[in-house]
């Protein structure tokens, strides 16, 4: 026997289901990537819930131009509005993607643990402590509005220590993907999910630099007292780099991922053309990355940015189209099991797509000046994106927002073996599934023809607009209901399970392709008992690879193996 | 036969990707410096959009009585390529298994990047730009700020490589981190590169 690889420092325990850390200082001090994936994927759930509430309080708000009901001024509104924004996407939805990559990567790829695991720790507690000041930093008078210097500086600082935690768990999760595959898993045999956190890393590695560079600006300028109070409610628009269409898209990522693999084991055909799908995937990552960096420091007005943006945008529905198409072919000719990991990947993607068609609405001016003119030079730029600056973005941003809740429902329930050694709830699955749709696609509506309605994409002091706009932000406050209704099932339901007493048994796979079903369920430390060895994108069922669960290659295959193979075909 | 290993052989048949574990720290170093530099270029870029708001009314964009002299950014620019070609020297010992050489590289180029800070320090003294009485000089002080901060980690990641180095860590079979840190330490001369070009130059 050739040996090929440096023995490792210390012996993994036994091979069996994972015993979760029972005090503390095991769940601080753990470098497992379960337990670290398992505390990101926690505190984002019950940070997810309180976003959505505040989030739909602001809209209720808004709902009534006349006065204000649940704050005092223009400027708490401001602050209510942005700590909604802030922490949908900084406390819930990118710390839960995070999570599901720390978790699943490592299942994936065949890797017995993440690349500096330590680090990964790390950054889950830097995240904890960076969220919990930024929480403070608002309800101290900091923050976009804040009427507190001191604040408005620790809230730059805490975000900037957030992305910086968030940039350091992407680091490892990137390095882990590049470095720490198994034997035979080449990058184009990486599943669909991995390779969509991969994309999805790399993204946030260089686009969060950008918002931690806006926020140094921001310290030194409150620090110095050179944005006086009334230039505060700007501060609304710093995570806007991020958070607008087409850079928004970034989130979409991990939903095409996610949905590739789901939709493709719940159907039992596990989707062709591979690479096909892998490719769209990174397209996304380019032409949202491309957007993000060409129109940095810009503030969405037009400029010559904005024809970056209508071919980014434009570019944005085809990746996402032909992920759509080549899982669509798995629907058509597979088995279908309907479940909430099932249609919730379906309907997340469709309601990423139905967004990034929908944002194109603001490019149609400049696009038809494309098509009729021979030289695109001279753009009348007072038609162009006569959208910008009103709740139209915000109504993209809601929609792409509650397409990555769906997604990661779908992903919760279809790994949930994994994640807790037992299934979600369906029926609670199902409700979550349809509220966070039907919400987002409501609130994306009301805020979409608010901004039509000429509404100002930011809070100002007055809240103005035209003679409807109360109506259409009604109308976005109950899909905003619909969503908090959304959170709260699928935390009490993840929760919920997670603290249940038993645990899994066996591999527990839905016939599953990828190597994360080739084990317990959940994985003890040390993932697999020995390192796979796999010769295609489809390991559990090539009938060649070793997945890393059984004897050696040469020895007599058991009746698990076989299961491994057989348990897929037999369903198709 | 007693030998246990990790891995299995691989069949010859097999189409091999890409081996397992190589060179996490390489990997890693990589993508924060990417990261890095790209925050900085940001920052740039937002210093340059300021500077172009101001000059495109007429303006002047350097405060009143304010002159940036060209003689220490030139020198620290000197100093800094100077910088690559010592760390890269440390690199090329390590390879070799010249370890007192490898030491004698980086206590030079930890000398470099001491010697771009002092003259940072000096250089901010000469030009005499209170940091408080204008939006242009809070710009300025926050690029040379964090190109210091940027020059002091790659510094800090150079000692702790000198420290291993030292204690026989790396050789010529593994001298990642030493490959790490020297490409840590050239994306921190290139930002000051950026900062040498944007502010010292064309000010």
């Amino acid at each position: 026997m050739t040996v090929i690889e440096t023995r490792p420092e210390t012996e993994a325990p036994p091979i069996g289901n994972a015993v979760p850390p029972k005090t503390l200082d095991a769940l601080v001090g753990s470098s497992d990537h379960k337990t670290i994936g398992r505390t990101w994927i926690a505190g984002g759930l019950v940070l997810l819930t309180a976003a959505t509430v505040i989030s739909g309080l602001a809209g209720f708000e808004a709902s009534d131009l006349g006065g204000f009901a649940l704050v005092e001024d223009g400027d708490q509104f401001a602050q209510l509005w942005s700590l909604g924004r802030v922490l949908f996407l900084f406390g819930g939805v990118l710390p839960i993607l995070v999570g599901l990559g720390t978790f699943l990567v490592p299942l994936q790829i065949g890797a017995p643990a993440l690349a500096f695991a330590r680090g990964a720790s790390g950054a889950v507690w830097t995240w904890m402590v960076g969220i919990g000041l930024l929480i403070g930093s608002y309800v101290l008078n900091g923050g976009p509005g804040g009427g507190q210097g001191d604040f408005v500086v620790l809230w730059a600082t805490s975000l900037g220590v957030v992305a910086l935690a968030l940039m350091w768990a992407m680091t490892i999760l990137a390095t882990t993907i590049l470095g720490a595959r198994t034997r035979g898993m080449s990058l184009d045999r990486v599943p669909a999910t991995t390779w969509s956190f991969f994309v999805f890393s790399l993204f946030g590695l260089l686009a969060l630099p950008l918002l931690i560079a806006e926020l140094v600006i921001v310290y030194v300028q409150v620090r110095h007292g050179f944005l006086p109070l009334g230039s505060r409610l700007g501060l609304t628009g710093v995570v806007d780099s991020l958070s607008l269409a087409p850079t928004i898209y970034w989130l979409g990522i991990p939903v095409l991922g996610i949905a590739a693999d789901v939709i493709g084991t719940h159907t039992s055909r596990p989707v062709r053309a591979h690479r096909a799908v892998l490719a769209s995937i990174g397209m996304l990552g380019i032409t949202a990355f491309a957007s993000e960096f060409f129109s940095f420091a810009s503030s969405r007005t037009a400029d010559f940015n904005n024809e970056l943006l209508i071919i980014g945008v434009a570019a944005s529905i085809l990746p996402i189209l032909g992920v759509l198409g080549l899982v669509g072919d798995s629907l058509r000719q597979g088995t279908l099991r309907m479940t909430t990991a099932l249609l919730g990947s379906l309907i997340a993607g469709l309601v990423l797509l139905l967004a990034s068609v929908t944002s194109l609405l603001a490019q149609a001016a400049p696009v038809a000046v494309f098509i009729d003119e021979d030289t695109p030079v001279s753009f009348d730029l007072d038609r162009v994106l006569v959208l910008n600056g009103t709740t139209f973005h915000d109504g993209i941003r809601g929609m792409v927002l509650a397409a990555t809740m769906v997604a990661i429902i779908s992903a919760l329930h279809h790994w949930a073996p994994k994640l807790w050694g037992r299934r979600l709830s369906e029926p609670l699955g199902l409700l979550g599934v349809a509220s966070a749709a039907a919400g987002g696609v409501l609130w994306g509506l009301g805020s979409i023809l608010a901004g039509i309605d000429d509404q100002a994409a930011y809070p100002v002091a007055d809240l103005v607009g035209g003679e409807n706009v109360e109506f259409f932000n009604l109308i976005a406050a109950v899909g905003m209901v619909l969503v908090v209704v959304a959170a709260v099932t699928v935390t009490v339901n993840a929760l919920g399970t997670a603290l249940a007493k038993g645990s899994g048994k066996g591999p527990d796979r839905w016939t599953g392709a990828t190597l994360e079903w080739a084990t317990a369920s959940p994985p003890a430390f040390g993932n697999f008992e020995r390192a796979p060895v796999v010769r295609s994108a489809l390991p559990l069922i090539d009938g060649k690879s070793d997945t890393g669960s059984g004897p050696a290659p040469g020895d007599d295959a058991t009746a698990a193996d076989d299961d491994a193979t057989t348990d897929l075909e037999s369903s198709r | 036969m007693t030998d246990v290993t990790l891995y299995d052989a691989i069949p010859i048949d097999v189409d091999q990707g890409e081996p397992a574990r190589p060179r996490l720290l390489l990997i890693a170093t990589s993508l924060v410096s990417a990261a890095f530099f790209v925050g900085y270029s940001g920052l740039v870029g937002f210093y340059l959009s300021e500077r172009a708001a101001v000059r495109a009314t007429g303006g002047q964009w350097l405060p009143e009585g304010v002159t940036i002299p060209l003689t220490q950014p030139n020198f620290m620019m000197t100093t800094m390529v100077f910088s690559v070609f010592s760390v890269y020297w440390a690199v090329s010992s390590i390879r070799g298994n010249d370890r007192a050489n490898a030491l004698v590289a980086f206590g030079l180029t930890l000398m470099f990047g001491f010697a771009q800070i002092a003259q940072t320090g000096f250089l901010l003294t000469i030009m005499d730009m209170p940091a408080a009485e204008s939006s242009q000089a809070v710009l300025i002080y926050s690029l040379v700020g964090v190109q210091v901060a940027m020059m002091a980690a790659a510094m800090g990641y150079v000692v702790v490589m000198t420290i291993r180095t030292f204690g026989g860590g790396y050789s010529a079979k593994d001298y990642e981190g030493v490959l790490s840190a020297a490409m840590f330490w050239t994306m921190a001369v290139g930002v000051y590169s950026i900062l040498w070009y944007a502010v010292y130059i064309t000010k």
